[in-house]
């Protein structure tokens, strides 16, 4: 009876989201039969969303033996699947349904995922003492297995240990396949390096304008969904996110009232993650130029938006507060040209994660060096907002992957 | 001084029914709370939604980390818990009705706050995870910059009645609540309140920007147990707001804990409504912001009802 | 006397509660668990040290001048209950002992002492 009353959810599901997947983390937010929890210890269902990036495998195979046994592997839309892993495979449209019976078929124990990765320790625990204690010494030597962290003179003077970490590509709270690897001391962030995925989706050949301005909208909503998520709102994010799978104008609005109060996200956002005007001109990344008030816009060229009124770019400020209100400001307006575009098709869209002139690496490199600028000694907290607030194309909707835009 | 009526093995009871019911109605309005504030067709059923979440999550198996500090690890939550219900000891349910309303329940109450911050601190320690460190951390620094805030109101309430027992709060506001000539004080408490839950905007050690820090390398049975001591720990600080700005138990026609319970449940949805409205506060911003806008605020506070009392 | 049993027990209880939540689902430790489940969750890499340090804590400054409110604190206990008494003295001497300790935050506070870094 515990099993038939709690067999109609939420299940505990974690994403792991890769490119083009964040279109199921939007559903599954917004669904009621599914719990998205942020660890995968808390999980029983692993979902893989979205392509999975040929050096991020083996990570993927780690967080999957994370989630304790008995657990269910689920993959959405997910080429690249590491060959260990045997998901049940889903469409989108029955994803809820799927993990559902994933979940009850786990419960009653007639489900599980075996361990992909060997069981030994690759790190011998013991050292040479009779007590597993000695070895090489406690200052750079490995006692127990690990070894201690070492000091490093941080920004204030005060020579104190730093951690090296990697926070790895299918962590929450950062964007898709973003690797945040970092020199840790305190939680300051003493040295940082970013990188974003160098492949993701790509829109080719002839498209509808109709269609690009609703995946602009959909895409901007759905990076205000995580970032109001990780800015320590998630009813706000289960709101945003249920906009996010089907945009209206009335919608945005009255998200922006919702989130745009003084006592409201800006809290969280005020100040956190500053961007000179310099360096985001000429980064590729075509809405983060406008959200400082440079016009870089492919469609001001494209004879396709003619007679389609563009709004000027006003400069928002640096911070993340004015990055978000860019993403509402132009999924509005991206929401009034898809209604006015009709039939007008398009060879050089403005994608909405940056313009289609640069090229997948060459932007994911500028992307990569704009973030690490944005994020080297900056507390942890305001990193990963930042980052946060710097999504990649990654991060998009699963159709636009698939190049399901019809021409 | 109003001595314990009750009797000790009476008192662990009421005491563990209160804290238990208490964890139940903050869990369930928080789901409710958050189903609203989500926009959900059907706000009241979130109730019996994250009921079933909090069974399923029960029933999943907990996990260890490598090289934890495992005894510490399982005395966090049971000590949050712990220092939750010697907080309700000290709190007046009723006039006359106490599980130990000493002399000096102000200070047993900043103990509280202070022993809080290490379960918390040792919940995240224990781990041997760095993003678990750095909840650990960070609590222990927005903990220390509201401690003085919750200090400097209680001592404010303390003045009119002239004593550090909850009790004589209580009595004292039989003319006038605090809330009404002590204005500053419920705001400044309220931040006290969300700070040592670390709830909503104040969730700093639990935040999502680590991955839900101290909480990442708990699940199942520990973490259940986690978050019922949080809401265990919020309704206790709901209990005390009322008791400390709300005249407590005080008021016509129905019994004095009817009126408590009825006064803890709108402040505890105040803390929830809250919770779910406001942004995580970033770390350094709190810090300076308490130090130096709260606190020299709660020392105004201080100076005027120092001069009120005395007219 | 009594209420120190009392304490005591509600305690006890508290203590017994958790301990109880924790193993009565009979799940708190899985079976067989691996080397790679014990892996702090970072993402999917492996850690290359403890996470245990020397942690740099950023805000010691702040801690200092806390240890002098919280001395100030002591003398406020007693100072509360006596208040009334003594009248507007009482008042001005407080005053005063914040005041000069409100110095101590100002100082900080110019110096970054409130800062992160």
């Amino acid at each position: 009876m515990a099993v038939t009353w709690t067999s109609a959810g939420p299940v505990p599901v974690f994403v792991a989201t890769g490119a083009g997947g964040a279109a199921v983390r939007h559903a599954l937010r917004a669904a009621d039969e599914v719990d998205l929890v942020r660890s995968p210890r808390r999980a029983c269902v692993l979902l893989v969303a979205g392509d999975v990036p040929t050096g991020d495998r083996s990570p993927l195979l780690q967080v999957h033996d994370q989630v304790p046994r008995p657990r269910g592997v689920v993959a959405v839309g997910a080429r690249g699947m590491p060959a260990e892993l045997a998901p049940i495979t889903s469409s989108l449209g029955g994803l809820v349904a799927t993990i559902l019976e994933v979940g009850s078929q786990i419960l009653v124990g007639e489900h599980d995922s075996d361990d992909v990765l060997p069981a030994t320790n690759p790190v011998e625990w013991r050292g040479v003492g009779p007590n597993g204690q000695g070895g090489e010494g406690m200052m750079g030597g490995v006692p127990y297995g690990r070894a201690m962290a070492m000091t490093a003179e941080g920004s204030d003077g005060l020579t104190l240990d730093r951690l090296y970490l990697t926070l790895g590509p299918w962590l929450p709270g950062l964007p898709s396949g973003c690797r945040l690897e970092v020199g840790l001391q305190g939680d300051v962030l003493e040295e940082a390096s970013v990188a974003y995925p160098t492949t993701g989706p790509t829109l080719a050949g002839q498209v509808r304008v109709a269609s690009v301005e609703q995946l602009r909208a959909r895409t901007l909503l759905g990076w205000l969904a995580d970032l109001t998520d990780t800015a320590g709102l998630p009813a706000l994010a289960r709101r945003v996110s249920r906009l996010a799978l089907d945009p209206t104008p009335e919608g945005v609005d009255a998200v922006r009232r919702r989130l745009d109060r003084r006592w409201g996200l800006p809290v969280a956002t005020d100040g956190v993650g500053h961007l000179e005007r310099d360096d985001v001109t000429g980064c590729g990344l075509g809405w983060l130029a406008r959200s400082r008030g440079v016009d870089e816009d492919a469609r001001r060229d494209d004879r396709a938006y003619d007679g389609l009124e563009l709004a000027a770019p006003t400069d928002r400020g640096g911070d993340v507060t004015g990055r978000w209100r860019t993403w509402l400001d132009e999924a509005a307006e991206a929401l009034r040209l898809a209604e006015a575009a009709e039939d007008r098709t398009t060879d050089r869209p403005e994608l909405p994660w940056g313009s289609a002139a640069v090229t997948v690496e060459d932007r994911a490199v500028a992307h990569a060096a704009l973030a690490t600028r944005a994020v080297s000694g900056a507390e942890l907290g305001r990193a990963v907002l930042t980052l946060a607030s710097l999504p990649s194309a990654c991060d998009a909707d699963v159709a636009a992957s698939r190049a399901e835009v019809p021409a | 001084m109003t001595p314990a009526t009750l009797h000790p093995l009476l008192a662990v009871v009421v005491g563990g029914l209160v804290l238990a019911g208490g964890a139940v109605v903050v869990g369930a309005l928080d789901a409710v709370v958050g189903a609203a504030v989500a926009g959900d067709p059907r706000p009241a059923t979130a109730g019996v939604r994250a009921w079933r979440r909090v069974v399923l999550a029960w029933r999943r198996p907990g996990t260890v980390t490598e090289r934890p500090d495992l005894v510490l690890w399982v005395v966090a939550p049971a000590a949050y818990v712990g220092v939750a219900a010697l907080a309700l000891a000290v709190l007046p349910l009723g006039d006359g009705i106490a599980i130990a309303d000493v002399r000096t329940g102000i200070v047993v109450f900043g103990a509280v706050e202070v022993l809080a911050m290490v379960a918390v601190f040792l919940h995240g320690w224990a781990a041997n995870s760095a993003l678990a460190l750095v909840g650990a951390y960070r609590f222990v620094a927005e903990s220390l910059s509201f401690l003085l805030l919750s200090m400097f109101v209680l001592i404010a309430a303390a003045l009119p009645a002239e004593s550090m027992a909850f009790g004589e709060i209580v009595a004292s506001q039989q003319g006038l609540w605090n809330v009404v000539r002590q204005p500053l004080g419920l705001p400044l408490f309220t931040v006290v309140a969300l700070g040592t839950t670390f709830w909503g905007p104040l969730n700093l050690p639990d935040g999502a920007d680590i991955a839900t820090g101290t909480s990442l390398e708990v699940g199942g049975p520990a973490y259940i147990a986690w978050q019922v001591a949080r809401r265990a720990m919020l309704a206790v600080y709901a209990i005390a707001t009322s008791v400390v700005f709300l005249g407590g138990h005080l008021g016509p026609v129905l019994p004095g804990p009817v009126w408590l319970a009825l006064k803890s449940v709108v402040v505890a949805s105040g803390f929830v409504w809250l919770g779910h409205r406001v942004g995580r506060v970033p770390m350094d911003r709190f810090v300076r912001v308490a130090w130096t806008v709260l606190l020299p605020l709660s020392f105004l506070h201080l100076a005027v009802t120092g001069a009120v009392v005395l007219l | 006397m009594t209420t120190l049993i009392t304490i005591f027990l509600v305690l006890g209880l508290s203590v017994l509660f958790t301990a109880g939540l924790r193993t009565a689902s009979g799940t708190d430790l899985a079976d067989h668990i691996t080397n790679p489940q014990q892996r702090p969750v970072l993402g999917g890499s492996d850690p290359k040290t403890h996470a245990w340090q020397r942690f740099h804590v950023r805000y010691y400054t702040m801690t200092l001048v806390f240890v002098a409110f919280e001395m100030e604190m002591m003398f406020m206990y007693p100072w509360a209950i006596v208040y009334r008494a003594l009248g507007i003295k009482a008042l001005v001497e407080m005053g005063v002992f914040l005041v000069i300790l409100s110095l101590g935050i100002l100082y900080a506070w110019r110096e970054g002492g409130l800062g992160w870094q």
